[in-house]
């Protein structure tokens, strides 16, 4: 899989973005207003020219350099690239806050720290530690672990940061496009989508004995349930809920949110997790990656001979 | 005169093209040299062979077909001695022979890029690391029947495979399928 290619374009781009943000910002003073952090002053934007150009301009190229290079370097360039843009995102937004302005070059930010961590987080030489077997202990404590993950990571993803992109969605004024029975049909979603995500945690905790954290994984290869279908119900499930959160919402910043969940885990954590797989469960897996899709549902349950 | 010039080229260029195909046979002797890298694993082992490179560290059992793919992993427990730094191994089987081997290794220092794997690889098998193509994070280089593969995706990974026994085994399933 081409997660260092990936990485390249995506920085390439990334670098290319900032020098062309700033072209504008200095060719069409104009575009100033859209991204000023203070109502009455520019001065507090222009000030970042340097640093955003040397460290979030050049040093994203030059990432995506190393990266296309394949070079020992890379994982040090995109950590650097990643503390750069980390801190000028947390600063715009607490600036943000204070004057309630400049909500667009924070929602712009966000997204381009959530990749490049991710891609720097896949790059680093960490991979063995982002995939750990879950210690042997009873079903319950199993399950127990599971249920608090589900109820971590579902208050997080489906609640909070849902929230805080519909307040900045209202404070950047983004049309919300409503139609008939919306919030019904998004309901229905919302709960049928779940029950399989708590069904695949379930299978995975009874028969894998493990959870769904890669940092706590099964021992198991489980073939079992909604896994004999599709190779990744989980991630299905996450997808399909943010899509219908959005769609509760009525929030194409959600919807947005969601779907680059699933680009994120697709070209990021997808080639780490099978190839972790490989590396554990061998000739099973590869049985069962070649019979069973990892998006679109089978017709038939696949199952181990 | 002319006519000497002329054979005088002639040998020349004909000297030229038996040392260009002469360089590029001595490249490919994947068979006749084990490495550690490979475990001194080749390819056309029978299992019996590859059993006695491992001695009591392994058990490589076969189905009555000659057909297996043999997998081994050193995530839990520790390798061995003679599996050293190796995190998972693939031995597959056809026919009573061995023509495919793919090992996983634990993270290494000597080893943390492509680049370096493909360095190593070209050391233990004097091959011309020119002649490795690189797509998608991949190295391939292939050398008659047989193929070797690296890659880094989560830790460092070899293949070695006989291409020609690979391509009788798909055409075989094909045939199974129809």
């Amino acid at each position: 899989m081409k997660i260092r290619q990936n990485a390249a374009v995506y920085f390439a781009m990334q670098g290319i973005a900032v020098i062309a943000w700033w072209f504008l910002l200095v060719f069409v003073p104009t575009s100033r207003k859209y991204f000023q952090l203070e109502n009455n002053s520019e001065t507090s934007l222009l000030a970042f020219w340097l640093a955003d150009l040397s460290l979030l301009g050049i040093g994203s190229i030059a990432a995506a350099g190393l990266c296309f290079r394949a070079s020992r370097h890379a994982p040090a360039a995109l950590w650097l690239v990643v503390g750069a843009i980390s801190y000028a995102t947390f600063y715009c937004l607490a600036f943000a806050w204070l004057t309630d302005a400049g909500w667009l070059g924070v929602t712009l930010m966000f997204p381009a720290m959530i990749w490049s961590g991710n891609f720097a987080v896949a790059l680093s030489p960490v991979g063995n530690l982002m995939f750990r077997q879950s210690k042997e202990s009873s079903t319950g404590w199993i399950m127990t672990k599971t249920l608090i993950q589900i109820v971590v990571v579902w208050t997080l993803i489906l609640v909070v940061f849902p929230y805080f992109i519909i307040t900045v969605e209202d404070k950047l004024g983004v049309i919300r496009p409503t139609f008939p029975f919306q919030k019904i049909i998004a309901g229905i979603s919302f709960f049928g989508i779940s029950f399989v995500g708590l069904g695949s945690s379930y299978t995975m905790s009874k028969i894998g004995r493990g959870t769904p954290l890669p940092l706590d994984a099964t021992k198991k290869l489980v073939v079992a349930g909604t896994y004999s279908y599709v190779r990744n119900p989980m991630a299905i499930s996450g997808i399909g809920q943010g899509i219908a959160i959005a769609l509760f919402l009525s929030s194409p910043l959600v919807l947005v949110y969601a779907l680059m969940g699933g680009f994120i885990w697709q070209f990021i954590f997808r080639p780490l997790e099978e190839e972790n797989l490989r590396e554990k469960f061998g000739a099973d897996y590869e049985n069962y990656r070649k019979n069973v899709r990892c998006w679109i549902p089978n017709r038939r349950a696949f199952r181990l001979k | 005169m002319k006519n000497a010039l002329a054979k005088l080229i002639f040998v020349i260029l004909f000297s030229l093209v038996f040392i260009v195909a002469g360089t590029a046979q001595t490249n490919c002797e994947f068979n006749s040299k084990p490495a550690p890298l490979l475990l001194n694993l080749q390819t056309g082992m029978s299992p019996e062979q590859a059993q006695s490179v491992f001695g009591k560290a392994l058990k490589i059992k076969i189905k009555k077909n000659g057909e297996r793919t043999f997998f081994q992993n050193y995530i839990k427990k520790p390798a061995p001695d003679v599996l050293r730094g190796v995190r998972a191994l693939y031995l597959r089987f056809y026919d009573r022979k061995l023509y495919q081997i793919e090992i996983f290794y634990e993270p290494r220092n000597d080893l943390k890029t492509l680049e370096e794997v493909v360095n190593a690889l070209s050391a233990q098998f004097n091959l011309p690391v020119a002649d490795w193509q690189i797509k998608d994070n991949r190295a391939q280089i292939n050398c008659g029947e047989i193929a070797l593969v690296a890659d880094y995706i989560l830790n460092p990974r070899i293949e070695l495979t006989d291409e020609i026994v690979r391509a009788a085994i798909e055409k075989s399933r094909k045939k199974d399928k129809q």
